[in-house]
């Protein structure tokens, strides 16, 4: 079967208003808040609900752009005036079925956690940088979403990678409150703790690796095609048959996706996402769930449908399938181990981390399957688009109904650690529903959107044949499930394990309303799923140019529950549930002192609560070596600057003395020097000269 | 003669004289010695435009009957070098007027903006030794100026070694001359490379000389021990602006010995490719060993100057990568040379004007983290000093992201080695980067008080970096040889 979509438009066809708007009214109100920053302005509530109506204005055009695309028509609005004419750099958007449903998630989700951080963030004493920092990252990613080339998406880029680094280290006085991981706590002598300011630099020291690899991608793909302009890019694909003939396609691309990679805490990069939770916990929920960490699977489902369009040789669809399986395999990878991780964390804000990395994983593995059967079954190529975008959507919504409801839950347990939590179901009703809501759609429980967007990379796996990139996906499935039920359990209905000075009681309604509001729509969602979303998936294809008949895509995008695949994974998650729900309400376990007594147990306790021990070997060996070295380096300095000031006027000195000692008065004795060097001089340029 | 471009440099030297002449009076008329540097400046920073301007519009421009040329690179270089300057002046303050040797610190300034002009458009052998002279002493002047031993001692290390560089490019004087007759070009020429075991020795002498002035490693070992020990209000000048006139030099030299002089003049004589491949390979090299060697030396080091010292040479480390591109490519691909020429002029100039006002902060304190609470104590110069180290990290729009984007096109053309290994350098570099940011936002026990004319020299470097960052784009639109 044929990609039938002809949606990609390679022309400009608007022009770049009102649709710039879509970032430059959140750029607009990061800028006022700068300026009223510096004239000294303090009222908290300026910024607050300067940031609110900024954001809500960047919404309003962004769901007018959604509502133009569904009608059918791609928007592709640029400037008359090219930005940087040598090398045909424009300010252009670009709103297809992917830009324009991304650019409605992030600036709709953003004024959610907007709303919510006026109430959250209130009597901070640094709630205007906040404010600011918080703009100016829903300005870049919107930049990001909706750049119609590829230097402006890198702009966008980094601009979430320098908001995201402020924000993360917002509490920068680092005090114990505000670390991750618990105070003292070490893995072969490496801290497991983090302070704010610590997290901050690991966040844009990770992400920064990518992001270079990125640049560098740009740079190569410039050099071969003469362009930065994505729909260019997709509708002449010989790029990628030049770069396969010289056999490093899978080379460059995997370049190309460090970017991607790092953003999106995939491994080996994932270690960034679990520090990063010294940020105020919205900006856990918009960075670290919702939108930023989404950058990276964005740019995968930007780019594949280049790659798959351009894979009609055999030489480039064979490089493809490479490069593919191995993006698949670290999806798969990440979402496995991230999960484990997430099954022994006492941290919720970490154990909604780990659950991030992990579900980004299952991006990951949709958008790779579709690339691995390209040029065998179309069908499994626009599957696997469609099931990253489908996770990618739903996966925010719960997320960051999450967050927002852990953010509640730690202001009112005074304590990040869950342990200080518990019975919290009878004080604070609503939360407590709209976490099970949440939580069930996280556990991919049916009929909730989690379910039905979890199943499709499911499928688009097991229609790729990646055998144990399925297995490890239907794996983590039922984890998931199971450390998704513990923290709900252990949070809202059984007693705390230690005595805490928290206060529980429902959340102000600016703070209840954005994450009740988000819970809802994870089951609304899920409940219209079947009738809307094939429709829905059929239209986002056509405009990326790989659409299908119309026959084939309506039982394409299905997820049936009779499928034996999901027969099998509903199975398993149902296993784990079960056993969860047995060993914390039924046999009620003491994990404490099995840890105590059983050595075994405690080992495995301790690898995966100590993150697999990478955060230690990176340190050890990448930090301490890269440490060791400079500090060679800078003893070589010590030397010669000892040198300087010793050695050489010591050499100097007898060499004074020396040449003193030559000077005898004699006229024939200068002669006779004078010429014995000038000799040597010619002897040695004779020789060079040859 | 009546060019304005070189009227504009006859009034800058005239200043220059006219400044020690005036310091005599200088109880009564002092405010005026810094006013006139002042007015040079301002001249070198008009006629710079000019000059960037007409040769955006006419192409290369031939003062003295072609002895100097200038195109838009070699513009662009001036401006930058005009720019910083002003910087460096502008944070100075009127802090050197207290110094015994005031009038010096006033009046080489002009001379310093005259001799990159000459420098930088020089096309010929002798003249760029004349230059070269002019522009060295000053800068060995310049860092003994401040009353203080520390500088005293800096100086007597870059005079020593400055002194064997200089012979250095009088031995490439020599050669150069001896190619230029065996290849029928002008006495003084620049002749490029050829296959002639005599080439090795140019190629030898010449890196030894501009080696050591910009910095490049194993030539690099005086960097640390002249910026991290002199007073940081004279190391911005030698730093930021006088290397600017080098790397202007370094790369005009390199692309007339890769043979692109000759090329673009349509008379394709060159006997081989070769050279140039040797010449790009070498570049690439030094490159390598000069961006690793910065970044790892930068990375555990706490004093900032130190720090800033390093990382001066790590940002060479990416420039030569662009020259080491330019060289490859200036007898081969014309468009791709021109890439290489905007990565180095934008990635210097960007060099420059960051690295100038951060200089002049170092001067501020004694204490060893001298960013920590900068932003708490003041608002405006933290998130300047912000907007600086990001551009030196080349985060995008400001102006060194530009550099960044055009030196990574230029070398992917060229060497994926050399891209692999400025991608890992990046990264490395963004780990004290990084932690200099956070000692701005940090909050210090001793919050740094930034004297108001190095804040203003901070936020208008800051300005002009993120002017630049969505201008220069347009402005390099025009090839540049």
């Amino acid at each position: 079967m044929e990609f039938t979509g002809t949606g990609l438009v390679v022309e400009p066809n608007a022009s770049l208003m009102p649709w710039a708007l879509i970032w430059g009214f959140s750029y607009l109100g990061a800028a006022i808040l700068a300026i009223l920053y510096f004239i000294g302005v303090k009222n908290e509530k300026i910024y607050g609900w300067g940031s609110v109506a900024s954001i809500a204005l960047s919404t309003i055009v962004s769901f007018m752009a959604l509502g133009k695309v569904l009608g059918g028509q791609v928007i592709y609005a640029a400037s008359s005036v090219t930005w940087v004419p040598w090398i045909n750099i424009g300010i252009g958007v670009y709103l297809d079925g992917l830009g324009a449903i991304m650019a409605v998630i992030v600036s709709f989700l953003s004024l959610l956690i907007a709303i919510y951080s006026t109430e959250y963030m209130k009597g901070d004493w640094g709630v205007q940088r906040y404010f600011f920092f918080f703009t100016f990252f829903v300005a870049s990613m919107l930049l990001l979403v909706t750049a119609d080339n590829l230097v402006l998406m890198f702009i966008g880029w980094e601009g979430t990678g320098i908001a995201s680094y402020a924000l993360i280290g917002h509490w920068y006085t680092d005090e114990e409150e505000y670390w991750v991981g618990v105070p003292g706590r070490k893995a072969f002598g490496t801290p497991m703790y983090f302070e704010p300011s610590h997290s901050g630099v690991r966040a844009l020291m990770f992400t920064r690796i990518g992001d270079v690899g990125l640049l560098i991608g740009m740079a190569a793909l410039y050099l071969l095609t003469g362009t930065f302009s994505i729909p260019e890019l997709a509708a002449d694909t010989g790029w990628l048959a030049t770069l396969a003939s010289k056999g490093v396609l899978t080379a460059l691309l995997l370049v190309f996706t460090l970017g991607a990679l790092a953003k999106s805490a995939q491994f080996p990069f994932q270690e960034w996402l679990v520090t990063a939770m010294t940020g105020p916990t919205p900006v856990s929920a918009l960075i670290h769930a919702a939108t930023m960490v989404k950058a990276g699977v964005y740019f995968m489902l930007r780019m594949a449908p280049v790659f798959l369009l351009g894979a009609s040789l055999p030489l480039v669809a064979s490089q493809l399938q490479t490069y593919f399986v191995i993006i698949a395999g670290l999806g798969a990878i990440t979402a496995f181990m991230m999960a484990t991780m997430a099954l022994v964390s006492n941290e919720l804000k970490l154990i909604l981390a780990y659950s991030t990395a992990s579900q980004l994983g299952y991006m990951f593995i949709g958008v790779a399957a579709a690339g691995v059967l390209v040029s065998q079954a179309h069908e499994a190529a626009a599957l696997g688009v469609v099931a990253g975008l489908s996770h990618l959507m739903s996966h925010a919504i719960f997320k960051a109904a999450l967050f927002l409801i852990a953010g509640w839950l730690i202001h009112a347990a005074h304590s990040r650690f869950i342990d200080y939590m518990g019975e919290y179901a009878k004080y604070m009703k609503v939360t407590a529903i709209a976490m099970w809501l949440a939580g069930l759609s996280l556990m991919a429980i049916p009929p909730l959107s989690g379910f039905f967007s979890k199943e499709l990379t499911l499928k688009a796996a097991e229609e790729a044949h990646l055998v144990w990139v399925y297995a490890l996906g239907v794996i983590t499935a039922g984890l998931t499930a199971a450390y998704t039920l513990r923290m709900i359990l252990r949070v809202m209905h059984l007693p705390p394990k230690k005595e805490g000075h928290g206060h529980p009681h429902e959340a102000p309604i600016l703070m209840l309303a954005p994450y009740t509001l988000l819970a809802i729509l994870a089951l609304v969602i899920g409940l219209a799923w079947t009738w809307v979303y094939p429709e829905l998936a059929k239209g986002i294809s056509e405009t990326l140019g790989i659409a299908l008949a119309v026959d084939a895509v309506k039982e394409l995008y299905q997820v049936s529950i009779a499928a034996t695949g999901t027969i099998i994974t509903l199975g398993w998650v149902a296993v784990n549930f079960i056993a969860v729900a047995a060993i914390y309400l039924a046999l009620r376990v003491d994990f404490d002192s099995i840890l105590e007594k059983n050595t075994i147990a405690r080992a495995i306790h301790d690898f995966l609560f100590d993150r697999w021990y990478i955060n230690a070997l990176i340190y050890i060996v990448i930090v301490g070596g890269f440490a060791g070295l400079s500090m060679i380096l800078a003893g070589i300095d010590h030397v010669i600057d000892l040198a300087y000031h010793a050695a050489i006027p010591a050499v100097f000195a007898l060499g004074a003395a020396g040449l003193r000692a030559l000077h005898r008065g004699k006229t024939d004795y200068y002669l006779m020097l004078y010429m014995y060097f000038v000799s040597i001089i010619l002897l040695v340029l004779y020789i060079i000269w040859g | 003669m009546n060019d304005p471009v070189l009227l504009i440099n006859y009034a800058i030297v005239a200043i220059g004289l006219i400044i020690p002449v005036i310091a005599v009076y200088k109880s009564r008329i002092s405010k005026l010695i810094p006013a006139l540097a002042w007015l040079s400046v301002l001249l070198s920073a008009i006629g710079s435009t000019i000059l960037l301007y007409n040769t955006m519009i006419k192409g290369p421009i031939q003062f003295y009957n072609g002895l100097l040329v200038h195109d838009s690179f070699t513009a662009f270089i001036w401006l930058g070098a005009s720019l910083t300057a002003a910087l460096s002046l502008l944070a100075a303050g009127e802090d050197p007027l207290i110094w015994e040797s005031s009038p010096g610190y006033y009046s080489l300034l002009p001379f310093v903006l005259f001799g990159i002009f000459i420098i930088t458009g020089a096309n010929d052998a002798l003249l760029i030794l004349a230059a070269w002279l002019l522009v060295s002493v000053i800068s060995y002047v310049y860092i003994a100026l401040p009353p203080e031993k520390n500088s005293r001692a800096a100086a007597i290390r870059y005079i020593m070694i400055g002194a064997v560089a200089t012979l250095f490019l009088a031995v490439w004087i020599a050669i150069d001359t001896a190619l230029a007759s065996q290849q029928g070009l002008g006495s003084f020429s620049l002749a490029p490379l050829t296959l002639d075991k005599i080439s090795g020795l140019a190629l030898a002498t010449i890196i030894a000389a501009l080696g050591f002035k910009t910095g490049i490693a194993p030539f690099h070992w005086w960097v640390p021990s002249v910026y991290g020990r002199a007073d940081g209000r004279v190391v911005s000048i030698v730093a930021g602006v006088i290397k600017l006139g080098f790397i202007g030099l370094l790369a005009k030299i390199t692309y007339a010995l890769a043979g692109g002089t000759i090329v673009s003049m349509g008379t394709p004589i060159l006997q081989s490719l070769q050279p140039a491949t040797t010449l790009a390979y070498v570049f690439g090299i030094l490159a390598v060993a000069t961006m690793t060697y910065g970044n790892i030396a930068a990375l555990t080091t706490k004093d900032l100057r130190a720090l800033l010292s390093y990382s001066s040479i790590a940002q060479i480390g990416y420039i030569l990568a662009a020259l080491a591109a330019l060289a490859y490519f200036s007898p081969r691909d014309a468009t791709l040379a021109n890439y290489a020429f905007a990565a180095i002029a934008l990635q210097a100039v960007a060099y420059g004007l960051a690295k100038a006002p951060l200089f002049s902060l170092t001067s501020v304190e004694t204490s060893q983290d001298r960013l920590r609470g900068l932003l708490s104590s003041n608002k405006i110069a933290g998130a300047a000093a912000g907007v600086l180290l990001f551009s030196l990290l080349g985060m995008p729009p400001m102006l060194g992201f530009w550099g960044k984007l055009y030196m990574f096109i230029a070398v992917a053309g060229f060497s994926i080695l050399l891209v692999v290994a400025a991608m890992i350098n990046s990264a490395i570099s963004s780990a004290y980067y990084v932690k200099m940011a956070r000692d701005i936002v940090s909050e210090g026990e001793n919050e740094t008080q930034v004297p108001k004319h190095i804040e203003a020299a901070v936020m208008l470097s800051a300005i002009i970096i993120l002017a630049f960052g969505f201008i220069a784009p347009l402005i390099f639109s025009i090839p540049f040889p």
